[in-house]
This record gives C-alpha cells, structure tokens and sequence, in this order.
C-alpha cells in the first residue's frame, strides 16, 4: 500500500501501523491498528477494519470486504468493497478529491499485489521486508484532478443541446 | 433649503478609484513592526471532549514565539457576548476558546504565534489533541426530540428558547376557513462568502496599557466596548479599527472568538500579532445564515382572503449563541404576514442548539425567510382555489390608504404603496402574455413558469426600545477653517458606498464642492461613538444623524454670518454655499468664509464658541419598512432538471433615492444571494457534523455567468421616519428574491401537480420532482 508503514504485529490478526496520504491541499498521516474481522478461507472472503487517527485529532475509520471467486474462463474475480468514515480537514477541504485519490492508492496497491504474485514470492512474508514507497504526492494530486477534469468534460459533452 | 443637485443623481462611487487600483487598506495589508502570526488549530470534530492536548513540539519549533490553549484564554478573557433579546433565554458560556469540549467543527482549540504565517501554520502540525468523540446532533428537528445528543447537558434540552407573537383571534379564523393550506418549508442554512474573509491585528501598548485592534469588522464601536468588557480593560483604552471592509453581509457584524485571541496573544508576546481567516476557516468558524424549519398554516376565505396564520418556526442556532443568534429567527415571527392585512396571527419561534457552527445575521436576517413562507402560502392558496396568484396578493394586500398600519405582530409599518409596484412590475414583465404562452409551451413539451414575490421588510434598525441593543446611530459635521467639511459617522459601511451618498448630502446642504467633503469611519480613535452597519441601517439612521448634523452647522453658520452682516438671522439666505441678507445676494460670505472666521475667533457673537462642528445622535422613531415586487421567469428542463431563469424583474420601493445608482448596485447584489440561496447554495453536513460543502468546489456560490441580467425599476414612496424620506436598501434584494424564484420554479411544474419544493432547487432534485 502507497505511503504505509507496518509498525508492528501484535497478532495473527492485528496489525500496528500508519500511512501518509495527500488530498489535494493536505498532506496527513494516521497511526492506527488494522484487524481481520472475517476470515473466511472456505467462501474466500475476508474483512478487516481499520482506525487511524491524525495527531491534530482527526481519525479515519473503516471497513474493507473482500471475496474472490472463480470466473467462467478460469480467472479470479476479486472484489472489494471499502466504508470509510473520516472526520478532520481533509473532509473539508480534500472531499471532492478523496474519491480519486483512493482509487489511485488502491489501484498501485494492486499493481503491487499483481508484482508479488507473478514473482511468486510469499506474500505474507514479503509484506513486511519489501520496501515502502512513500506515495508521490503531486503526480496523485495532479492525476486527481484531471480525473476530475476530464468527468466534467464528459458531463458537458453527453448534456443534451438546448434549444 | 439648498437647491438639489446631487441627492437623487447616480453619482460614481468615489471609493471605488481605490478599490479597483489594490490602493485600498484592508487587515492583511496592515504591516506593523515586529509583527508576528497566528494560526489556529481548529477541531476536526463537532461535539466531543477535549481530554489532551500536548504542545510541546510546536513550542520548540522554528519561528514560534507562543502557543496558546484555552485555559491560558480563559484566564485573561470573558466568555463571548449576546445580545439575546428574547426572554427566558438559556445562554452557555461561550469561551473564545474551548478548555475541555468542543461542541462544533472548527471551533479553536490552540493558537500558534510565530514569527511569519508559514512557521505558524507549520507549527500547528505539531500540536497533539485526544479527543473523546461524543454523539452528535446535526438534525434541528432530532435535536428537539427527548433523548436527543445534548449540546449544552446543562440545560437538559437543545431547546435554547420559545418566542411567541400573536395577534387577533386565530381559533375563530380557522373556524370561519373555507380552506386551510399547510406545509412545511425549510430556509437551508448558508455559508456567507465576503470576499474578504475576517482578520485581525492586535496590538498592546505597554506602556500607557492602550490595546489597539484592527478587525474586518461592521461593527467596531460594538467590538470595542465589548473587548473592553470581555479583557477587563478601561473603554477608553482600547481602540478598534475598522480599515477598508471588503464585505460583510452580517457575518461581521458579530464580537468573534479571533479577535478576543489575538489580543490576549499581543498582550502575551508583547508585540502585534495578527490572523488572516484562511478561505476554509471561514467555513467553519465565520457565522453561517438561516437554517429554518417552518410549519405554516393558513385559514383562508372562498375569494382567497387569508383570515388566519399558524407558524412554527424552528430556528438550528448551531453551537453557541454569538451577538444575535436568538434574536435572527424571531425577526422572522415579526415579519410573517408580509405585505398582508392578516389580523389573526400565532407565530411560535423555537431557538434550538445544534452542533455546527453558530447562525447569526445573514442578508436579510429573518425576514428573506419570512417573506419566502408567507410569499408561497399565498401561491399555495392560489393554486387550492384556482385563483391567480396575482390576484390573492391584491385580494389580501394592506391598501395604500391604511399606513401607518399595525400588523398583528404588534409592528407599525411606516408607509408603503403596494398596488403600485406590483402594478409596475407586472407590465414590465407582460405578466399576462406569459401565462398566455405558458400554455403553448406546455403543449410544446417546455416547463416555463412565472414567480410574484411581494414583499416588505423590517429596515432602519431601529428604535433602541424595540431591540436587545441600541439603535440610534451618531455623527459628525465638521467645517474646517479652510472650508473643507469632514463628516464623521458610526455607521461604518464596508462596501455601500456612504462615503459617496453622505457626501452628496452634506454637499447639497452645505452647498459646498463634493470633492471638498471627506467621510471618515470605522476608527473608535476617530468617530468617538456609533453603533454600526446593519439591517440597512446605514442610510436610515446614519443618515438621519448627519442631516440633524448639516442642520446644526448651516444654522451656526447662519448666526454668525448675520452677526457678520449686523443682520438678524431670520434675515439671512444660505443658498448653494453663500450667505446673504435677503435680498442682498451680491453682498454674500461664502461658507468657506464664514468657516474661516469662526475658527479665527475674533468679533464673534458673545454666546458663541469658535470651531464649526456639530455631533447629532439620531434615535429613529420606528423602522423602515421597504417594499417591492420581484418576478421571476424560468424553464426547467425536463430531460435534466436544469434551471434556467430567463427574466428577472425588480421593482424596489426604498422611499426617497439618494443615490440610485448605490441602490442599484445593492438590489442586484442581493438578488444574486436571494438566487444563490433559490437554486445553489446549501451547508451540507454529515450525521457526524462534518462539514461536506467546506470550499467553494463543494458550496455552490453563483458566479455572473449563473444570474440573469435584471430589470430594474423603482417606485418612491417616502418614509416619515426620518427627514430625509429613504428607507434602507441593503437587503431587499435578497429578501424578494428566492420567493420569486421558487415560486417561478412550482408554476413551471404546477401542471405536473407540484405544489412545493424545497430550496435549493439543484437539477437533481427537480429532475426527482419531475420523474
């Protein structure tokens, strides 16, 4: 994951951590603990939740679901879904930006985890030697709001002429 | 009297040169020695408790000379006043900055004073808080009901306090009804955007203990004595500023938690310190406007007579009352039966805490809201029996021969002539020609529809009984010796343009050159007293001072020309700035002269003292009750909802003109908010009490490009409240405005069977109402 640090491992479960993460103006950092709440390896599904908190007091709060299944061809599906509940000012002042910048981190964790299992390297091993990358922040930011440029163009050009 | 030449003429604003050129003084172009910043760690949550705050990395980082907490605050400063005005009020302690809970997103938990704004707002980063997160009310309604998160436990109940007005007999109207219409409507709560945000510099003088503020404020005689009280120093030594204000709109006109930090932090650090709101701070700690629930219910007569009219009003106060948090919603009960001769009135406030940010005045401030619910009942009533709207307005209207009027809130209203500016603008509109073509265009598929906003408004604030603080405002004439004249007032515009239309009063007056005439306001060390700028008060009251001012000076000068001349005053002409016997018009003393020899001060008059200056308090006798009829003509479109206004027309009655151009640039001004307010603007929160609309990306203020050109005209019927005949503009066009829209908005989809919807009208929520 772009910009997280694995701190310590308290159990099979619990994880001690933190990630530094940009949102348009903002650049914060949670401390935080990640726990499997689910594991379910017979249905393939996981869920872990996670709370950090920012040292000015903001906290994220949230849950991932994540199932795999065998798709007709022969693939694996993976699917996730994420709940984050966020108070601070990156609410504020990043929310139209948090929704692409998530799916850009999310996006390079999975490269990531792509990388990983074609070297076919353990991955549970590998998480906590591999080097962590720090996020870049500009290249996000920047990709963020072209996103966002481009879904405004977009909404312009499917409006129906007036008149 | 001088013969008129500049009152009533469109005369530039002679502010605007500096202005435009970046010559202007505002707070952050204040640049003392060895001055030093603040910034403010503001919380990130809406109610929770404050059990730590370490801020000891801040303290050793580069450039900070301090860092301030709240008990260090609360030490050296009293809790932030309000003026109340409503009985059984329950008031919390509202310290600048919170010791150990915080009850909305935003308020300051800690200040860093550093020696540039960088290595302040760097330091901020540094500071650690533990919050422990308590459930949240966001909801006005949810706040009301028992078991409802508290804001203030306290009090056992979010319910701040209940107001009531009544009038007449409403049980036998509702009785005597042909029909009752009900429904409910919300006034969204908005963010005021000035496009200066607030900022502050403070500065103490040790050594005679002299405290100095300059503060983005309306009100800078308020925030003196205020600071005064709330730092425990002498009034008279301390001294506010207010430089050149770029906007207001009401959100300065309150006494704000920066301004009592910032100068608790000079005197801390014993150099000048100051704070400039960033645009996001603004958003959460500058106060918000509206955010009204209300319950309306008319009784009204087969011909569409409104006999009888139920209101509750629950007014979110947000967190913590500021200046006149509790008096806002109430001005709102005040005003409900508009333009309307409806006799049988109960209209019930509720002042309910929330956790957000504090509501005050806002544009308007009550009666936008109160014109928008008694301007859609009528609509409503319109639409249950058939009838045009037009003509309920006409059948209900308090006619021009019944001023003054009382309503049956208990208020006088002044003189209006309603008929008239309905009348005026329904031709410039061709009113009938638009229902005409309504019908094609709905037979073509098209949504057009057409909006009548009549309203009045409660202005000239006002008669210092009739309010939680005083209303008078003060003045000063001074003719110099070398004849130029200097007026002083208390009402300190920040962006009106007084300093234009009290010049071309004292110039027709004094029949001196405008250019000769300078207006000076909002320094405590310069106008000794006032009151300041709000509810269109500036040319009402401030106005009113400064002609019983002129008044006092042409007569000084009057008596001492006549002792010149070995004439008797009564003899004497003052005409167009010369001084005659009459009937001597060759053998005049211009003013200038007669300046000069008053300050010369030899053969004056024995009962005579030199100088040529004269102070007046002017205490109104009542409000000002503005009036006027705005329309609106939209189309919606069907496939997305979208609105369009295509016409706006405005007919505004603010009595006598002084300047229309001023009064122009006030009315489209506030258009513009009444549409943001109509079809944009709303404060969004999650139920956490996060600010969702918390920038200019996520609030939707309109630009140029999203208002329609308007179609201005005025009609002049005076007001004899004051000698001049003017009533006040600042906020009619806000007032008149969103009625106008939204109704446009529901005729647009009345064939559809759409009776009401709530503002703002985004495209989403009308593409719904279609669908």
């Amino acid at each position: 994951m772009p910009g997280a640090v694995l701190e310590e491992i308290v159990d099979d479960g619990t994880f001690l951590g933190s990630v530094k993460v940009a949102v348009g103006p903002i650049t914060t950092s949670y401390k935080g603990r990640v726990q499997f709440t689910e594991k379910d390896e017979a249905n393939h599904r996981i869920q872990l939740t996670a709370e950090g908190r920012e040292g000015s007091g903001g906290t994220a709060r949230g849950t991932m679901s994540s199932s795999m299944r065998a798709t007709e061809d022969g693939q694996t599906e993976v699917s996730v879904d994420v709940h984050v509940d966020v108070t601070g000012r990156i609410v504020q002042i990043g929310r139209g930006l948090m929704q692409d910048v998530a799916s850009d981190m999310f996006g390079q964790f999975v490269s990531c985890v792509k990388v990983r299992l074609e070297s076919g390297e353990p991955a549970a091993e590998g998480a906590a030697t591999l080097p962590v990358k720090p996020v870049a922040i500009l290249p996000l930011v920047l990709r963020a709001i072209w996103s966002g440029i481009v879904r405004i163009v977009r909404r312009i050009l499917r409006r129906p002429a007036r008149k | 009297m001088a013969i008129s030449r500049m009152v009533g003429a469109r005369i530039k604003r002679r502010e605007d040169p500096r202005l435009i050129t970046g010559a202007a003084t505002y707070v952050d172009d204040i640049k003392l020695y060895d001055m030093q910043y603040m910034a403010l760690l503001r919380s990130v949550h809406a109610h929770a408790k404050i059990t730590r705050i370490d801020v000891s990395k801040a303290l050793v980082a580069p450039g900070v000379v301090a860092v301030i907490t709240g008990e260090e605050v609360r030490r050296a400063a009293a809790p932030l006043p309000t003026a109340g005005g409503v009985e059984g009020l329950k008031v919390p302690d509202h310290d600048s900055m919170p010791v150990d809970k915080v009850c909305h997103l935003g308020q300051p938990v800690a200040a860093v004073i550093a020696r540039d704004r960088y290595a302040a707002r760097d330091a901020l980063d540094l500071i650690e808080v533990d919050y422990e997160p308590l459930p949240v009310v966001v909801d006005v309604e949810k706040a009301m009901e028992p078991g409802s998160p508290l804001v203030h436990e306290q009090f056992g109940s979010n319910i701040a306090y209940t107001w009531l007005v009544e009038g007449g007999d409403l049980e036998q109207a509702f009785k005597d009804a042909h029909v009752v219409v009900k429904q409910r409507m919300t006034n969204q709560r908005l963010i005021p955007n000035p496009m200066e945000t607030r900022g502050v510099v403070a500065q103490y003088d040790r050594g005679p203990g002299n405290l100095t503020v300059w503060s983005s404020t309306q009100v800078p005689h308020i925030l003196r004595s205020s600071l005064a009280t709330i730092l425990g120093l002498a009034e008279n030594k301390v001294r506010v500023v207010a430089p050149e204000v770029g906007g207001g709109f009401g959100c300065k006109l309150n006494i704000y938690a920066e301004e009592v930090i910032a100068a608790v932090a000079a005197m801390r650090v014993g150099k000048p310190v100051k704070w400039v709101e960033e645009r996001s701070e603004s958003f959460l700690a500058t106060t918000h406007g509206r955010d009204q629930v209300a319950y309306c219910e008319a009784a009204v007569a087969k011909d569409g007579t409104i006999l009888g009219l139920r209101m509750k009003l629950i007014g979110d106060l947000g967190a913590f009352h500021q200046l006149f948090t509790p008096a806002v919603p109430t001005f709102s009960g005040l005003m409900s039966t508009g333009v309307y001769k409806i006799a049988n009135l109960r209209s019930e406030v509720v002042g309910v805490f929330t956790n957000k940010t504090p509501v005050d005045a806002y544009r308007g401030a009550g009666r936008p809201e109160a014109t928008y619910y008694v301007e859609r009942i009528v609509d409503i009533v319109a639409d249950e029996l058939g009838l045009d709207p037009v003509d309920v307005r006409r059948r209900n209207f308090i006619p021009p021969g019944a001023f003054p009027y009382t309503t049956a809130s208990g208020l006088t209203y002044d003189s209006g002539d309603y008929e008239l500016a309905l009348k005026r603008a329904l031709e410039m509109a061709g009113y009938q020609k638009f229902k005409d073509e309504q019908v094609k265009a709905r037979e073509a598929g098209r949504y057009v529809g057409i909006g009548v906003s009549t309203y009045t408004e409660i202005c000239g604030i006002g008669p210092s009984a009739a309010l939680p603080a005083a209303g008078w405002e003060s003045g000063t004439v001074r003719v110099e010796s070398s004849g130029k004249v200097t007026v002083l007032t208390g009402s300190s515009p920040h962006g009106q343009g007084q300093e234009t239309s009290f010049a071309q009063m004292a110039a027709d007056e004094l029949g001196v050159p405008i250019d000769d005439i300078v207006v000076l306001h909002g320094d405590t060390a310069v106008v000794a007293t006032g009151v300041g700028t709000f509810g269109s008060r500036n040319m009402a009251v401030g106005g009113a001072a400064l002609m019983m001012c002129l008044v006092k000076v042409k007569d000084k000068a009057t008596r001492l020309a006549a002792h010149m001349m070995e004439a008797l005053p009564d003899d004497m002409v003052y005409s167009e700035g010369r001084l005659y016997v009459k009937g001597h018009a060759d053998k005049a003393m211009t003013i200038q002269e007669v300046a000069a020899a008053a300050y010369r001060a030899v053969g004056l008059p024995p009962e005579m003292e030199p100088g040529m200056e004269a102070t007046s308090f002017f205490e109104p006798s009542n409000f000002t009750f503005p009036f006027g009829t705005h329309i609106a003509m939209v189309e919606i479109d069907p496939e997305t909802g979208d609105i369009t206004i295509q016409r706006y027309i405005a007919v505004d009655d603010c009595g006598r003109p002084i300047n229309p151009l001023l009064i122009d640039g006030q009315v489209q001004g506030g258009i513009a908010q009444g549409i943001g307010q109509a079809l944009y603007e709303e404060a969004v929160y999650d139920d956490q009490g996060q600010l969702l609309s918390g920038s200019l990306l996520d609030y939707a203020l309109p630009t140029a490009a999203m208002v329609p050109t308007y179609e201005l005209d005025r009609t002049e019927t005076p007001t004899p409240v004051n000698p001049m005949g003017a009533k006040g503009v600042g906020e009619a066009g806000t007032i008149g405005a969103s009625a106008a829209v939204v109704n446009a908005a529901v005729d647009a989809l009345s064939h559809l069977g759409v009776r009401h919807v709530d503002k703002p009208l985004k495209s989403e929520k009308l593409l719904r109402v279609i669908q």
